[in-house]
């Protein structure tokens, strides 16, 4: 019975992750969900992902009523959404298949902006993980291989230790056009990417992966309460707590404490050019906390007499650094040099697989730079020998950051490295360029 | 019994260390060929031995068998620590050792309940250990090679397999510097040096060991390889490393060491002291400078200090602390220091 839908398999399923690929397999076979993969990327061109007005593939946003515009949650969950989407209704037979699609659905949303918004990707690799995992999980229970490389699997020496990675990406392009004509079965030693399991056809599949992402949803909707609930153990009465512009995750982390009386006084740091300060210092104040906003020149002034530090972030890097917006760095800088504890409050879902190699050009942006000077108040003649830049972010080192106070717990970030390897699989990490 | 366990495993004592040699010789026969890739490192040597063992093992119970393993890795370990040929691989075999006996402690528990059946296994599985290597050195040189970014330079120490992987990788697709200590006493790094320009075509500077701190702030990152990770996630290496690494942190550079998880060593080195290293080499050195200028100028005339009154101290490896370790690039992933304990605690827990 398998071995006569094989051939069918060939023509009808996907076989690279080039993104041209995947357009041109969901339009001849899943012409709605091309659709709503356009609509997704549409918004996310004009940067209107993370607002509320328009109604998501899934609906799943109504639930959320943010008004910032950074509300990286809120993208993540509509990517869910749609991913939850199209794995639920396109028609792939075994793992390796759909593992295929994800990974060309990432380049596509990489292709079209989703470096900007790096949760985007993570999620989908978090998806390919739970893919994985839920491909290799063989009812009996044995095969709990996925791959993963450790001391342990050296002494089994397992194949992904004696298999040269480079023979690896070298059979990858072949290897996909292969598994339509060789049998499910395939041995241990051939050239294909996955392991065997995952070209096993196996038709409950779409059922244990739905699962394993409505875990990842549900674990993005308690993202907040699970954070705002360490908030006393790191808030204490009559503290002086500074935070840096505007983050949702900082400010419903102080509101808690605040409800759970605790009284502190909170100083906030403007965040020039956006002067999110503003907003985050009133909403505050709002609360009944103790607000007092400063320049952001204060900053090192004030610090001394601050007693920690709260920092949003943009993405977590695998070497526990931060990248967050930009100014921050200097704050890091400023609480190092008092002794004062940096403490990153921040989801897991932010938790990039890439290390800083670009050092502060790493995940950053230059926007334009009208509002660091008006233009019109520029005469023309300055104009065109002065070069004004405006990057959003900063990368912080691991090394200025003291914890992370995330919604699976806290962590240093020299810890940071472990949880790479419990959401995504080692080979899912490099990048969609 | 066990009178009968020890005759055979005495027995088998010389055998270990031909089997040992044996399976190094690829590297270190050929001393023009520093590159030779298929080079077998010291602890998949070891357990390459340690697989003899097996195979001409009479043991009909565990606890034999595992004393033969032991007696046999006892036997290597002593062997490396009275090598002189100035490198410790004393950390090296003791790494490789305890692995492959957890390894086989873990067959026979866990597996399957007939001896002979384990002991089959054990050396069916101990076949593609030959493989483990290579491909090791290939994926570090993947993961890592992103680290050296274009226009560069890399300040490295001493000669290792794995950086030279790493620094060719990044060749192949990006223009960087290579600036290399001369590596006293063995000259291992102008060595490399040849290798990295003549070979490799990649603009390389060797500086005098003690130069490291007039270089630094030249470099962008310095990357070195080890003889040993150590439990703590410091980590064993030619002489120098350890004042190179202090050397990089107080400049604010970062330190990078790539070094194969089968390197990691239960061990926990609290001083210099404590890590076991070679007996007492007399000083000697090679000489790096060439004759071709004017001999009176250049040469300087030689210090003899075979007089008693002078003490000499010539250690092959230093230990390097973690603190001073930026990132550790294995073939299980880049790994904070810390990292490696959590590694070697999932294994011998």
């Amino acid at each position: 019975m398998t071995a006569s839908s094989i051939p069918d398999l060939g023509s009808n399923s996907l076989s690279t992750s080039d993104p041209a690929a995947v357009r041109s397999w969901l339009s001849k076979h899943h012409p709605k969900q091309l659709a709503l993969l356009d609509k997704f990327e549409i918004e996310l061109r004009l940067g209107r992902l993370s607002s509320t007005t328009k109604a998501g593939p899934d609906g799943v946003i109504a639930a959320v009523g943010a008004t910032s515009t950074s509300d990286r949650l809120l993208v993540t969950r509509r990517t869910v959404g749609l991913l939850k989407h199209i794995i639920g209704a396109t028609r792939w037979k075994n793992g390796a298949q759909l593992l295929v699609l994800l990974r060309g659905l990432g380049r596509e949303l990489h292709e079209v902006g989703g470096f900007r918004e790096p949760v985007i990707e993570n999620i989908v690799r978090r998806v390919m993980a739970a893919v994985r995992e839920e491909a290799a999980g063989e009812p009996d229970g044995k095969a709990t291989d996925t791959g993963r490389l450790s001391l342990q699997s050296i002494l089994w020496a397992l194949p992904q230790h004696v298999k040269s990675p480079s023979n690896r990406s070298l059979s990858r392009t072949d290897s996909h056009q292969r598994q339509s004509s060789i049998a499910s079965e395939a041995d241990l030693e051939s050239t294909n990417e996955f392991p065997p399991a995952f070209y096993v056809n196996r038709p409950e599949l779409k059922q244990t992966v739905m699962e394993a992402i409505q875990e990842i949803v549900t674990e993005l909707e308690d993202v907040y309460g699970n954070i705002e609930d360490q908030a006393t153990n790191h808030i204490h009465a009559g503290e002086v707590i500074l935070t840096y512009g505007k983050s949702k995750t900082i400010e419903r982390f102080l509101i808690a404490a605040a409800e759970k009386k605790r009284t502190f006084q909170v100083v906030v740091c403007e965040d020039s050019p956006s002067f999110g300060g503003h907003e985050m210092a009133k909403s505050l104040a709002k609360a009944g906390i103790d607000t007092i906003v400063i320049h952001d020149s204060a900053i090192f002034a004030v610090m001394a007499r601050v007693n920690k530090v709260l920092l949003s972030a943009h993405a977590v890097l695998a070497n526990g650094g931060l990248v967050a917006s930009s100014g921050s760095n200097m704050v890091a800088l400023g609480a190092y040099n008092n002794a004062v504890p940096v403490v990153v409050i921040t989801g897991m879902f932010k938790l990039c697989p890439m290390f800083p190699h670009e050092g502060q050009d790493t995940l950053n942006d230059l926007v334009s730079p009208s509002k660091v000077m008006d233009i019109t108040e520029i005469k023309d003649d300055l104009l065109s020998s002065v070069e004004l830049i405006n990057p959003v972010h900063d990368y912080v080192k691991p090394e200025h950051v003291s914890l992370y106070v995330t919604n699976v717990g806290s962590f240093q970030p020299s810890y940071i490295y472990r949880l790479l390897a419990e959401y995504y699989h080692t080979d899912d990490w490099k990048s969609f360029e | 019994m066990t009178t009968g366990t020890s005759t055979t495993a005495a027995d088998e004592i010389p055998l270990v260390l031909q089997d040992l040699k044996k399976h190094l010789q690829s590297s270190h026969g050929d001393d023009d060929n520093l590159f030779d890739k298929s080079a077998t490192a010291m602890p998949v040597a070891a357990i390459k031995a340690l697989l003899g063992v097996v195979e001409r093992s009479q043991a009909t119970t565990m606890m034999e068998m595992q004393n033969e393993l032991k007696q046999a890795s006892d036997c290597m370990m002593n062997a490396a620590t009275t090598s002189t040929d100035g490198r410790s691989h004393s950390i090296a075999v003791r790494s490789g050792c305890e692995l492959f006996l957890k390894y086989v402690t873990r067959t026979f528990l866990e597996e399957l309940p007939d001896f002979e059946q384990c002991r089959q296994a054990v050396l069916t599985r101990g076949e593609r250990f030959a493989g483990i290597s290579l491909a090791a050195r290939d994926r570090i040189a993947d993961l890592a090679s992103d680290f050296i970014q274009e226009g560069q330079t890399v300040l490295t120490h001493g000669w290792s397999r794995v950086v030279a992987s790493i620094l060719l990788q990044a060749a192949s697709t990006k223009h960087f510097d290579i600036v290399i200590l001369e590596g006293r006493p063995d000259a291992a790094g102008a060595r490399a040096a040849q290798f990295y320009s003549q070979r490799a075509k990649i603009p390389t500077t060797v500086v005098l060991d003690s130069a490291m701190g007039y270089i630094m702030d030249t470099v962008d990152i310095v990357l070195v390889g080890a003889e040993g990770v150590v439990e703590n996630g410091g980590i064993v290496n030619k002489m120098g490393t350890n004042a190179l690494a202090t050397c990089a942190q107080a400049n604010g550079k970062p330190f990078y060491v790539a070094a194969e998880s089968y390197k990691f060593a239960r061990l926990y080195p609290l001083l210099q002291r404590d890590i076991p290293n070679v007996g007492n080499i007399p000083m000697q050195f090679c000489d790096t400078t060439t004759n071709t200028t004017k001999e009176k100028e250049t040469s300087f005339a030689p210090v003899d200090l075979s007089s008693d009154k002078v003490k000499v101290e010539n250690p092959p490896c230093d230990y390097t602390p973690p603190k001073f370790i930026t990132l550790l690039f294995t073939d299980l992933g880049v790994l904070t220091p810390s990292a490696v304990s959590d590694e070697l605690i999932r294994l011998y827990q």
